[in-house]
């Protein structure tokens, strides 16, 4: 395209009415926010979870062992990955879950909020735990400590070689459902140490904490995003009583979950997709511990003006978490949602 | 001052409506400019130009959002500025790779210059703009509107630069698609 097209668009875009520019200068001069180890995806919040068990093995984030440092310069992971531990207490302290939205209003892994899928497999991720969380009755809490998540930018053909597990899968899901035009727009891929032979808790902390993840955006040119690299936690667990099915349901059901924001006034008729556990691992955690994740839909929803030829085919659907551990134990605090205003 | 105070000083006729302006919004539009030009002493004197036709448009205008209108004669005045200087090509500031990254959102198989107006596409762009949820929607202004630097909008929003980044293409994607839609895929 020629620079002068572009700059008939540059030109058009300075018609843009003054309320618009209004807007947007409020954010001018709004504080810097200081740059968050985010873990991205959708499933990935939901798995970017947390803490890791007893993951035998010899667990690598490869770089420099195996592939040496060129042109891998940021990259400080253990030449091999600690053992995470937990164990059971007989007094428990009171924790406090948490959730902020990010402002881009895509919140964790920009993953929050309604998408239009034409199945729930396209969001539903492997994790071990999925619809399958009934024999689980106590999962360790984490103390969450800085620089869990390392960020790569700068080369993502790297992001399948940083991974070296025993026993690796890896799950691709689409990132953000359809655009509004039917496009598949972003797709994420997780790389997880997976040993079904262990108990199920310890399968669903691999999955939560032994963990590469990679954002990717097809282009004409190739495609672009970014990976990030877990760090499991140092600090050993603790276990702490979760809440059945049952019971999360019906907090769900109450409306007393997090979301995006659309989601509490559907909490009754809404249709439950599927459930699975997660771990939340944002540096804004005091405390890693599990939710449950629904996916749900609700027909009042619509297709948030989706253009396609096809609307028969696609739904929408989001995800809501309630925390998992007892209420006897946890207090859950209002979300924060940072719309940077 | 408010707004209206200062509106009430041009309509007067009272130089003071220059000083209550450079007070009020001079920081303001002195970064809209150096966005563009990525030059201090340009955008400086860029901004003194939009006090003077600022003089000299109201009266009669009397616009309802003085800050908005005065920094829309701030990216006007600079964008010719850019274009008077690429001609001699001394190019800078962000304006290049606004040019680049626009260049995506052409519909393709058309020549715009030769079957859109610019007004045309305002409108549409205004309405795909007015479309997206706040935060996406003041992601797409601060960049090619306010031409604000990929490294000023990721410190402000607390991520990453190759993110934002993604998130501006789908954003370039979409607007597209949506000009496409519009009838402007010939």
């Amino acid at each position: 395209m020629s620079g002068m097209a572009s700059d008939v668009l540059l030109d058009a875009i300075g018609l843009l009415d003054d309320d618009l520019v209004e807007e947007a200068r409020g954010w001018m001069d709004a504080p810097a926010v200081r740059l968050r180890v985010r873990y991205g995806a959708v499933w990935g919040v939901a798995a970017a979870a947390a803490v890791c068990v007893a993951c035998t093995g010899t667990w690598w984030i490869a770089t420099q062992q195996r592939k040496g440092s060129v042109g891998y310069p940021t990259v400080s992971a253990p030449s091999s990955l600690p053992t995470v531990a937990y164990e059971r207490r007989d007094s428990l302290p009171p924790i406090a879950s948490a959730f902020e939205l990010g402002n881009m209003g895509g919140g964790i892994g920009e993953t929050f909020g309604l998408y239009n899928v034409k199945n729930i497999s396209d969001i539903t991720s492997a994790n071990p735990t999925r619809n399958n969380v009934e024999s689980i009755t106590e999962l360790p809490v984490f103390a969450n400590e800085p620089g869990l998540w390392t960020e790569q930018n700068h080369d993502l053909s790297m992001r399948e070689e940083t991974v070296y597990f025993d026993s690796v899968f890896r799950e691709r899901t689409t990132a953000y459902g359809y655009s509004i035009y039917g496009d598949m727009t972003a797709y994420i891929d997780v790389w997880f140490q997976k040993d079904p032979s262990k108990p199920l808790t310890d399968q669903l902390l691999d999955y939560s904490f032994y963990r590469v993840m990679s954002y990717t955006y097809p282009e004409e040119d190739g495609e672009s995003g970014w990976f990030q690299v877990m760090h499991p936690p140092k600090a050993t667990g603790v276990l702490y009583p979760i809440l059945s099915l049952k019971e999360a349901t019906a907090e769900l059901r109450a409306g007393r979950f997090y979301s995006y924001g659309f989601e509490q006034a559907v909490a009754q008729t809404c249709d439950i997709l599927s459930v699975e556990l997660v771990y939340l691992t944002e540096e804004y955690q005091t405390a890693l511990q599990p939710y449950y994740l629904f996916y749900i839909t609700d027909e009042s929803w619509g297709l948030g003006g989706m253009e396609v030829d096809n609307p028969e085919d696609f739904f929408t659907v989001s995800p809501v978490y309630v925390p998992a551990i007892s209420r006897d134990y946890l207090t859950m605090t209002e979300p924060i949602i940072n719309n940077n205003k | 001052m408010d707004d209206q105070q200062i509106l009430e000083l041009y309509w007067e006729r009272n130089d003071a409506a220059i000083a209550q302006t450079a007070q009020c919004y001079g920081r303001y539009c002195r970064r809209v400019a150096v966005n563009i030009l990525g030059n201090e002493q340009d955008a400086e004197e860029c901004v003194n130009e939009a006090y003077f036709h600022l003089w000299n448009a109201i009266p009669p205008e009397r616009p309802a959002v003085f800050g908005a209108y005065a920094a829309k004669i701030t990216r006007n005045l600079a964008l010719n500025r850019y274009r008077e200087r690429t001609a001699d090509k001394r190019g800078g500031g962000e304006v290049p790779l606004l040019l680049s990254e626009l260049a995506d959102c052409l519909p393709s198989r058309h020549t715009v210059e030769q079957q859109l107006t610019t007004e045309a596409l305002g409108q549409r762009i205004r309405e795909f703009v007015r479309a997206l949820p706040e935060p996406h929607r003041v992601l797409f202004v601060r960049r090619y509107w306010y031409g604000d630097s990929l490294k000023a909008l990721a410190g402000q929003q607390g991520v990453s630069e190759s993110r934002l980044k993604s998130q501006l293409h789908r954003q370039r994607k979409q607007l597209q698609a949506f000009l496409e839609k519009g009838g402007f895929d010939l």
